[in-house]
């Protein structure tokens, strides 16, 4: 078995291996008919049923953003709603079927377990194939299970919280999402409980032409602590595949979370991802980020700070190589006094790839005495690339603090000629400036995945990604 | 009438906001009155006024039917001293469509002040284009002192050839409806500058809305924005720097610093910034925020009284702007200002 490892200085390029595990269930067509299908095979209860349906009209109704990337040569009929692979969702690893196996051991997933972690998840396609939570935790009364399960186990909590962070009518491929949603975590920490370990859910979409729906949902209750990390990847294909998942997120009063995602879907790959999440009073939200695959990716996580002194951490890079369009960025919304927000956000366009910072921070009148600081770098390595900033700041209260800085860039000749002064080809020198503007988003990760992300650096800038 | 006003160039989801505003209010009827009076050495530029019958329209998304078109020429290698100044005080309910054509030939220079006021209800619509040809140098400064209820409508284009400098100072001062809209090419090895000082007062709606282009190598575009909000006034900046292929070497930025007076004002900023260069330099910075309880404190203890300690802080702010300004400009600024604060 091949074991990922994370300080090797290969290139290989783990994340596009392919399977052919077998599929159990293929649907294509966004009708009421499959919904159904999907509802009854996982043997959901009338309520969520009920929500899905609701969902797909909703679909209809929707129009595609008018802004943003042009999504207008993509043919959703094409894509399969729900690709059902023969595994079901084990508790060992030794019980996946070994293909698919082997594709979670080459990124690593067993041994991080193994080593770091409190927990773990990994979805193949639709499907979650493995879920498991220490017994640690488990005694703790931790819930950390898949999504499909925690309708079915803890209906009363899901219920609560389900659609409430992100309306099924948000806009139209969270409409779809909600109609075909499909695997995903469900995490519940109860009052008090601290996780010293992360928890990660790695999602995997293998089937070409698929789209993958999951839906995650993390309740953090008063005074608890999470570190949760999303791993997301697939192989490369001719024809396109859609990402279209969603993350609710509540924090509770006094509760911390922090939120760590990397996501290096193939170049095939629409992701148009959908997060939000709620702080309630003295709440501390994190978002530590990472975008570097995909062809187009439409990302913005809303953070509400909706508690007296609730905060939110921000961070982010982006790379965008040949063929790819990165539009992401954030939400904030200030809706309580006292609440701070502070934003770090780094974008390394390249080869033609485009990247585009857009946010939108609001400070309602309510927020009194709240503070919020933003700031964007954009690194252009050529002029082929391009980078754009948007960024939308609205105010409604006088006591309010607010500062937004960007800087759009070259690496500057005279510090690459001084590094190959020193020895280092003009590649490596220029490597190396990118790893060191890179850094203090490396630094935020925890070290096996700040090494993971100086990885796809290296694969981005040497183009053999996707 | 609903106008959708200042369409941004780049447009962002719809929930933001900042796309584009709509006003509600009725369309002015034209009437021959209104007239631009011409004060200063005028005897080395060419001067050709002209009342004409068609439409005028601008990216401001209001436009009239007939105007007044004042064609200002400097010719090659002149350079005027003292600024040209074009000023109209209106009567009650006057209105003023007119169109100014700027055209700079090489190496002329010239500055030009425009003048606004009235003390009841007036309706400005000014639409200036500039042409600055290689090696040009001007500075245009427009002065809004318009009475309270009045509309303020300017849109300004210019081009800025090889080596030339163009600074637009606009001071808005008064209105209940603001809006700007800005629109600059900038070409090899020349400098646009764009400065601008606001003070929103009562229910007044400001709009901003600037998009300089870095065409060429070497070019240089700056705006700075320095403003204030009281009472329930609304603002919106939407400044644009544009990076377009081929512009290497080039430097763009772009600062907006608002300070929140009342609890009931409402400031929405969007410094956007488009970049298809790879070597080039671009900032844009924005800041907003209310008067902190401890500088008022301490200005206060060395005997300020509150309203001369808000002053002074506004004035710290505005100097930016200001210093570059006339003497009996700032005065005039100061006079205003004190008059809304009061």
């Amino acid at each position: 078995m091949a074991k990922k490892d994370v300080f090797s200085s290969s290139q290989e390029n783990i994340y596009d291996t392919k399977t052919n595990h077998p599929t159990l269930q293929k649907e294509y067509g966004f009708t009421e008919e499959i919904v159904k299908k999907i509802s009854k095979d996982k043997e959901e209860p009338d309520w969520v049923l009920e929500i899905r349906l609701k969902a797909l009209k909703k679909f209809y109704e929707l129009e595609d953003p008018s802004w943003g990337p042009d999504l207008s040569f993509f043919d959703l009929s094409q894509i399969a709603t729900y690709v059902k692979p023969v595994s079901g969702e084990v508790r060992k690893w030794e019980d996946v079927p070994e293909e698919i196996r082997n594709v979670f051991d080459k990124l690593g997933i067993p041994d991080a377990e193994k080593e770091a972690l409190a927990g773990s998840g990994a979805q193949f396609d639709s499907q979650i194939v493995y879920h498991n939570l220490t017994e640690e935790f488990q005694k703790k009364g931790v819930i950390y299970t898949s999504f499909d399960e925690g309708i079915r186990k803890y209906p009363d909590l899901v219920k609560k919280y389900f659609t409430k962070a992100v309306p099924i009518f948000d806009h139209k491929y969270i409409a779809l999402h909600y109609a075909f949603f499909s695997g995903g975590s469900f995490v519940y920490i109860p009052k008090g409980a601290r996780l010293d370990r992360p928890l990660q859910s790695y999602f995997r979409l293998n089937a070409p032409g698929a789209g993958q729906f999951e839906h995650t949902l993390i309740i953090v209750d008063e005074g608890a602590e999470l570190q949760f990390i999303e791993g997301c990847s697939a192989p490369g294909y001719n024809e396109l595949n859609l990402h279209a998942g969603c993350v609710e997120l509540f924090v509770l009063k006094n509760a911390y979370l922090r939120f760590s995602t990397i996501e290096n879907w193939s170049k095939n790959m629409l992701n148009l991802n959908t997060k939000k999440c709620f702080v309630e009073e003295g709440g501390k939200i994190e978002w530590i980020m990472g975008s570097f695959g995909s062809k187009i990716s439409m990302l913005y996580p809303l953070s509400v700070l909706n508690g007296v002194g609730a905060k939110c951490e921000f961070t982010n890079i982006s790379f965008a190589g040949a063929g790819q369009n990165l539009d992401t960025g954030l939400k904030i919304i200030h809706n309580a006094p006292l609440t701070s927000s502070l934003v770090h956000s780094k974008s390394i366009s390249k080869d033609g790839g485009i990247c585009t910072f857009r946010s939108h921070a609001l400070v309602r009148k309510n927020a009194k005495n709240s503070q919020l600081s933003l700031s964007c770098e954009s690194l252009m390595l050529d002029s082929e690339s391009r980078s754009d900033t948007i960024p939308v700041n609205t105010l409604e209260t006088e006591n309010v603090t607010f500062s937004h800085e960007a800087k759009i860039g070259k690496i500057s000749d005279q510090t690459i000629y001084y590094l190959m002064t020193r020895g280092l080809s003009e590649e490596e020198a220029k490597g190396l400036i990118v790893r060191g503007f890179a850094e203090p988003i490396a630094k935020a990760f925890p070290v096996e995945y700040a090494v993971e992300m100086n990885r796809l650096i290296d694969l981005e800038l040497e183009g053999s990604i996707g | 009438m609903k106008y959708r006003l200042n369409a941004l160039p780049v447009p962002t989801t719809n929930h933001f906001h900042i796309n584009d505003i709509s006003l509600e209010f009725p369309k002015p009827k034209y009437h021959m009155e209104g007239d631009l009076q011409i004060e200063g050495d005028l005897s080395s530029i060419v001067i050709e006024r002209e009342f004409l019958g068609k439409k005028l329209t601008s990216k401001m998304g209001f436009e009239v039917d007939s105007y007044q078109e004042i064609r200002i020429t400097i010719p090659k290698g002149v350079h005027v001293a003292k600024p040209i100044v074009l000023s109209h005080h209106f009567s009650s309910r006057e209105v003023l469509f007119t169109k100014i054509i700027l055209t700079y030939l090489e190496d002329s220079s010239c500055d030009f002040t425009f003048t606004f006021s009235s003390d009841d209800t007036s309706f400005l619509y000014l639409v200036e284009e500039a042409h600055l040809g290689v090696g040009a140098e001007g500075n245009v400064l427009f002065s809004n002192f318009l009475g309270d209820t009045s509309y303020c409508f300017y849109a300004q284009e210019n081009v800025v050839e090889e080596g030339a400098k163009l600074t637009h100072t606009l001071l808005d001062l008064g209105g209940s409806v603001r809006l700007y809209h800005g629109f600059g090419r900038t070409l090899a090895s020349s400098m646009n500058q764009l400065r601008v000082l606001y003070l929103g007062d009562k229910e007044s709606t400001l709009d901003f809305h600037f998009y300089y282009q870095n065409e060429e190598k070497h070019s240089t575009n700056s705006i700075l924005v320095e403003g204030a909000l009281k009472d329930s006034s609304c603002k919106n900046f939407r400044g644009t720097i544009d990076f377009l292929k081929g512009c290497s070497s080039s430097v763009g930025e772009e600062n907006e610093n608002c300070i929140l007076l009342s609890d009931t004002c409402r400031s929405r900023s969007l410094p956007q910034m488009l970049c298809h260069e790879e070597d080039v330099v671009g900032t844009h910075g924005v800041s907003s925020g209310h008067i902190s309880q401890d500088t008022l404190f301490y200005l206060m203890s060395r005997g300020l009284s509150e309203k001369e300690a808000y002053h002074v802080i506004l004035m710290g702010n505005f100097s930016r702007i200001l210093k570059d300004l006339p003497e009996e400009v700032v005065s005039q600024v100061i006079d205003k200002i004190e008059e809304m604060l009061a």
